[in-house]
């Protein structure tokens, strides 16, 4: 039962962890000293920004960069590529941040507050926090295009299970079979 | 923001200066360099001569604004891949010398100031960072032409 608690309490504290320390973990490189205010106003969530976050995360300029056959260039663009993948993260987190700092605001103000959207609320903004850390997370040990090969290596391991299913599944019939034979 | 998404009284302006101006541009790079310099770098402000003639100045002022964030949002969305291009065509219709374009822009990074004003954040980050790689793979293919490795424009930059 200990072991359990320990083995659930270690997964669960790291996240506490990184939801507390957020996307500010270890991020001076970029400093994005920027007015949030300014931010806000800047960063509209227009098309052509999704279609950034997908570029940034993207295989395809890695696969470019592969085919060049050079080290060097593989080295300098992981690095850029974390570096802005990195700067992405802070600033989704520290708008986030701001807009939730002045919505506590107004909410001590207001006369008629909702408990229960309150509570959905800091709920939705901790899970944030914490996907934030475990992006940075996964940006800094394995990568920007870590969360994409990850999904694809599910794949893979899935597309595995099933063919292993598949052949069992055969065998068992032909050892049926047999079986029937053999009576 | 799209020039087909504009006031009616300013795409005019805008149509005028892609058909008049930017069309003879042969690519975006150069497209986006061209619209920076006609911005001044005190205000911020767009002036040019011809187009605040034939319009109002305000709407020659905002048809040059949009368009270089047109050019600014085509080139931040383009792979790696078609920037490399992007850049080697640039490199071509300049007529310098390759050697020395690519050198300079990569010291004096020249291309941070062409960057659009009101633009999101993380778009210049991609693309300034995406500008530094395709001038690396084009260094980097140039040593290969040569017969040396990739790490001896290390070398080379020491050794100036």
């Amino acid at each position: 039962m200990i072991e359990i608690l320990v083995f659930a309490g270690i997964p669960f504290l790291l996240l506490v962890l990184l939801s507390m320390l957020g996307a500010t973990w270890n991020l001076d490189e970029d400093s994005a000293d920027e007015n949030v205010d300014e931010l806000k106003r800047l960063c509209s969530s227009d098309a052509q920004t999704a279609a950034c976050i997908q570029r940034i995360f993207s295989p395809e300029d890695r696969d470019f960069v592969d085919k060049q056959g050079s080290a060097r260039l593989r080295q300098i663009y992981r690095a850029e590529r974390t570096r802005v993948a990195l700067y992405w993260v802070k600033r989704a987190s520290s708008e986030v941040a701001h807009i939730m700092r002045e919505h506590r605001l107004a909410a001590r103000e207001s006369s008629n507050l909702e408990v229960a959207r309150e509570i959905g609320l800091t709920v939705r903004y901790a899970e944030f926090r914490i996907l934030c850390g475990m992006l940075v997370l996964s940006i800094r040990l394995l990568g920007p295009h870590a969360l994409r090969d990850l999904a694809g290596y599910a794949l893979h391991v899935s597309q595995a299970i099933g063919r292993v299913l598949e052949e069992s599944t055969a065998a068992s019939r032909i050892q049926a079979a047999g079986n029937l034979r053999g009576a | 923001m799209t020039g087909s998404q504009q006031p009616l009284s300013m795409q005019s302006a805008y149509d005028d200066l892609l058909r008049r101006t930017l069309a003879n541009i042969p690519c975006d790079l150069a497209r986006l360099i061209y619209l920076a310099s006609t911005r001044d770098y005190n205000t911020g402000t767009y002036h040019h001569e011809g187009l605040s003639v034939r319009h109002r100045p305000g709407q020659a002022r905002d048809a040059l604004q949009t368009a270089h964030r047109d050019v600014f949002y085509r080139l931040a969305g383009m792979s790696l891949e078609q920037l490399v291009e992007e850049l080697e065509l640039y490199v071509r219709v300049s007529r310098e010398q390759p050697t020395g374009l690519l050198r300079t822009w990569q010291e004096l990074e020249p291309y941070r100031v062409a960057v659009p004003m009101e633009v999101d954040p993380t778009m210049v980050k991609l693309f300034l960072s995406n500008i530094k790689l395709a001038l690396e793979v084009l260094k980097h293919r140039r040593l290969r032409l040569q017969g040396l490795p990739s790490s001896a424009s290390q070398l080379l930059s020491l050794g100036r």
